[in-house]
Order: structure tokens, then sequence, then C-alpha cells
């Protein structure tokens, strides 16, 4: 049988990718690394410190803090993504009018720029007139400082990353639904199963390749938070500390304080943690994702 | 492909569905309240700075477009946009055309490294961009792409180019190999056959895929912000910058949010149906 010869064109085809490009981004990456054992000036002057940064780097209550928020809005907001957009998608699978409407309206926020949605919820998060506090007062609670209170800052950041994520999150996973193939609906309609066992029994199962990527994306995503906390929160408020995650700190020592050297160091620390559990979600995938 | 043609044929009768009377209904509230901060953005572009600082209204009671008028003829927002517009497009004929023969590479020929390769590629899309973003600082300084379009549209590569070759192989494979051996056998070139045959199929792919590119480069916010200063100051540098200093304008601000979901929008609307097709998201 006749082919197009491989080999020779295999490389050809990914030169471009890997000359200019991938070098690029290999060198940066070298030397990122090479950063986090020097303290850098604003000019790029050097000395070299060793581990310094890095040992300093966990006495730093900052920094302690930063990793534990973290921690905290990747281990809430990846399971709430991953739930809401599941079901959100599969609603907006079902054969109801003013489909191109609705989808469009759905991926809004995936598309709204981060500038916008942090203008946005702090005005609806507004202690004085936001929409929030007026309606949680109509029905009979206390009104809150959204993002003032040190208390509540965390939660109130989780739920708009949620909100901004999941719609990116939906329309991935409304391509997966498209590719289930309707001969396991329609076996399971000829064998009597209601909507829920459809759902649960061949719905999720053929899903879960895709609810698998959804679940690696948005961990990756949750992980590097950066904009909305960047954002909403008012630079140099006692909020912002509180709500400081690894990205946004890295940001404020290196731009901010002029320390190049220890937020490369943060930067390097913050990639091995996201290698590091999304290396853990690949070797559990096994568990529970099904490939046809 | 063709599961797509029997879905529609297989779920028309299913239409009686009784299991879901009220699916309908109970649909369309979750997605007005998804939507409630949407439409609070687009209520506020339209009251006056002043109203919107009195207090809280659901209904505007003054009506004003002084935010589009001043967000359309003042350079600082207008040029912005343009900027953003600028350098997304360029990021996405970029990505694209740099992740086609990538991804035709990966799903047709094997090579050696190749699984190496594909994999080292995705964990580009791991890395986070504060990863790679002190040494394109100082680098871009040097070579002068500092505060560039081109600037920001190549270091929006880093993230874009992974996931590009990713769907694009996905579509790829999804286009049996018999094409291409037919092809080569009624003696096309392979960069021919490329360009007439291959690109021409795969052309939802493309539109899928240029929409993801756009769609990242349009909302980052960290790297775009850091390498530029004025001449290729985004739109979201621009509403930043703002927000910061004193007297702030919110119907202004609010306006420009609005302006920048329209591209968007309008993106969405075009791809759409493809979306709707499902598209593989290649192998992990």
């Amino acid at each position: 049988m006749k082919r197009f010869r491989a080999g020779l064109s295999g490389y050809l085809f990914i030169a471009p990718l890997f000359s200019g490009l991938l070098l690029l981004y290999v060198y940066a990456f070298v030397q990122n690394i090479f950063y986090g054992f020097n303290d850098v000036g604003v000019f790029g002057e050097r000395t070299f410190v060793g581990l310094e940064n890095y040992s300093e780097l966990f006495q730093d209550p900052i920094f302690i803090r930063s990793l534990i928020n973290t921690f905290f809005y990747a281990g809430l907001g990846v399971p709430l993504v991953v739930v809401i957009s599941v079901c959100l998608a599969w609603l907006l699978n079902q054969k109801i009018k003013g489909q191109a409407l609705y989808r469009t309206a759905v991926f809004i926020p995936a598309i709204t720029l981060p500038a916008a949605i942090g203008l946005l919820w702090r005005w609806l998060y507004n202690s004085q007139y936001g929409l929030i506090n007026f309606l949680i007062s109509k029905l009979g609670f206390e009104p809150k400082a959204w993002i003032s209170d040190p208390d509540i800052v965390r939660w109130s950041i989780l739920i708009v990353l949620v909100w901004s994520s999941v719609s990116y999150m939906v329309i991935i996973l409304l391509a997966g639904l498209q590719r289930i193939s309707s001969v396991y609906y329609d076996a399971a309609q000829i064998d009597g199963a209601n909507t829920r066992q459809i759902f649960f029994k061949i719905t999720l199962p053929l899903l879960s390749p895709t609810i698998f990527f959804v679940a690696i994306v948005s961990m990756i995503g949750f992980l590097q938070v950066f904009d909305v906390i960047f954002l909403m929160i008012r630079d140099g408020s006692v909020a912002y500390q509180y709500a400081s995650s690894l990205v946004t700190y890295f940001y404020e020592a290196a731009f901010a304080q002029n320390l190049r050297g220890y937020g490369a160091a943060i930067s390097v620390i913050s990639l091995i943690l996201i290698f590091a559990i999304t290396f853990m979600q690949f070797r559990l995938q096994k568990r529970w994702v099904h490939y046809d | 492909m063709t599961s797509t043609t029997t879905t529609k044929g297989v779920l028309s009768p299913r239409k009686k569905k009784a299991s879901l009377p009220w699916s309908g209904l109970m649909f369309w509230i979750i997605i007005a309240i998804w939507m409630i901060p949407v439409a609070w953005l687009v209520l506020m572009s339209i009251r006056p700075s002043a109203d919107i600082l009195a207090g809280l209204e659901i209904i505007p009671s003054r009506i004003t477009f002084d935010g589009y008028i001043t967000f359309l003829s003042k350079d600082i927002w207008y040029g912005a946009y343009l900027n953003s517009l600028t350098y997304s497009t360029l990021n996405t004929v970029m990505s694209v055309t740099v992740a086609l023969p990538a991804a035709y590479a990966f799903s047709r020929f094997s090579f050696a490294g190749d699984k190496h390769l594909f994999f080292w590629l995705l964990t580009n899309r791991m890395a986070p961009a504060a990863v790679f973003l002190l040494p394109f600082f100082n680098m871009y300084k040097a070579v002068g792409l500092f505060d560039t379009n081109l600037g920001v549209a190549i270091a929006h590569m880093l993230f874009n180019v992974p996931l590009a070759v990713w769907i694009l192989e996905g579509f790829i494979s999804g286009i049996p190999r018999e094409v291409d051996e037919t092809a080569a056998i009624d003696g096309y070139s392979l960069p021919r056959f490329f360009i007439k045959i291959f690109l021409p199929m795969i052309r939802s792919g493309i539109g899928v895929t240029a929409f993801f590119c756009f769609m990242f480069s349009w909302v980052e916010l960290l790297i775009a912000r850091t390498i530029t200063s004025t001449e290729a100051k985004p739109i979201s540098a621009a509403m930043t910058r703002t927000v910061t200093s004193g007297g702030l304008d919110w119907t202004l601000l609010s306006t420009a949010g609005v302006m920048t979901i329209l591209p968007g929008i309008l993106a969405i609307w075009f791809v759409r149906k493809y979306i709707a097709k499902g598209f593989a998201l290649g192998r992990v």
C-alpha cells in the first residue's frame, strides 16, 4: 500500500513548532530555574545564593498562607466545577427550544475578561450597594463584608472562580456528550431504563474521558489562580494577604517588590506542585475513566 | 461524524420524553440565575455613575450612553481594545499555523521520540505562565519585543499551541487514513494534499481550535499585563489601571466590560455548531 513517507517528513512537519517556539520556552524555563538560585535585581544583576530563596520561602508566613490558600481553592473548586459543569452540560444537551441562545448565554462567563469579572463581582459583593447583600438581607440574613472580611474573602473568591470556570468546562463537556453514540441510549430505552439510570450508567461512564480532561484542566487552572484575586481585592488591604495564592504572591514578589529571584523560586514550587498533582490524577484515572 | 446524524434521527422520537416535564422550566431558571452577573454588568453600563454609587436599583431610573460614547471616542479605551483584538487574532493565526502540521505529524507518522514529544508538549500546557514570565520579561526587553502586540501574541503561544495541537490531533485522528492513502495513490504530493484536500476536511476542527486560541489569548491577564506598558497596553490593563486610581467612572468601566464580551459572543455564535457536533480531545 502506498503511503506518504513518514520518517523525515514527520520531523519536517513538527519543525516549525519545535524550532523557534519551543526552544524559546526551554530557554526561558531553564533560565527561570537558574533565577531561583540567585538574587536577581531589576536590571538583571545576579548573585548566586544557592538554596537560600527556597529556605526563606518556607519560613515566610505569607508564602505558607498562599500555599494553603492555593490548596483551598483547588481542593474545593475543582470538585465543584466538575459537578456543576457536568449537570449543566447535561441539561444543555436536552432538546429544549432556543438552543442557540442559551448555549451562547452559558458560554459568556468563559469569554468575559477577568478584568470585567473582577469589576462586576466587586459590585455584586459591595457591602453597601451590592446585589448579594441586598438579597440576603431580604432573606433575613446579616449583610457581610464579602471581600474585606479575612474570614470570608476566600469563599467569595472561590464562588467567582467556580462561576467563571464552569462555562468553559461546559463547552468541553457538551462536545463530549455529543460524541456519545445514540446506540447506547436506544438500547437503554428499549430495556426500560429511567432518566436517572441512563445518566449514571450510560452518560457518566461514557463521558468519563471528557470529565477526566475537565478535572485535569480545571486543576491546573485553579492551582494557577491569579487574576480574580488580583483584580477583586484591593492591593495592600488586609484581605489581600488572606486571599493570596501562589501566583499572586509570585507577582507581588517579582514585580511589586522586585525580588525576581524569590519570585522565580515561588514559580518553580508552583510548577512542581502542578506536575505532582497532575501526575497523581493520571495515575488514578485507570480507576474511573473508561475509554471505548 | 456519523453519530450526529443518527443522534438527530433517534432523538426526535424521544421527544415525547415524559420523564422530564419540568426540565424546560427548571432549565431556564438555572440559566437565568447563571446570567444575573452578566445582566448586572450590562445594566451598570447604561446607568450614570452617580446613580450607581447612590444605591441599589434593579431597574435603572435614568439611562445614559455616555460610557459607550467615551469608550469609542477616547483612544486610551478603543486603542487598548484594538491592541487586545490585534494580539489575540495574531496569536490565533500563528498558533493554528504552527499546530496544524505538527498535529498531522503526531496523528499520522510515527517517528523516533514522537510520544515523548507529544507528552512534553502537553506538559507545557501544565506549566504555569509564571514560570516563563521573568525570563520572557528580560528577554523581551533585550530584543525589543517588550510592549508590542507581536510580543504578547508570541508569549500566548506558550499555552495555546499545545492546546491547538491537542485538539487538532483529535480531529485529524477522526479522519480515516484511507483518505491520505487514496490521495497518495492519486499522485498528490503531501503539501498539495494537505492544503487542497485535508484542510477543508478538518475545517470544523480548525474553527474550534481557533475559537479556543482566541478566547484564551483574549482573557489572559498576567502575561499581557506584565510584558506591555503603553504602546500595546491590553484592554484588561486599561481597565485595571483605572480601577486602582482614585475616582472611578463605574459606567465607563462597565461599558468596557460589556465591550470585551462582544468578540467572544461573535466567536461563539460562529463555532457553536462545530462545538455541538462534538470533538475528541485527542489522547491523554
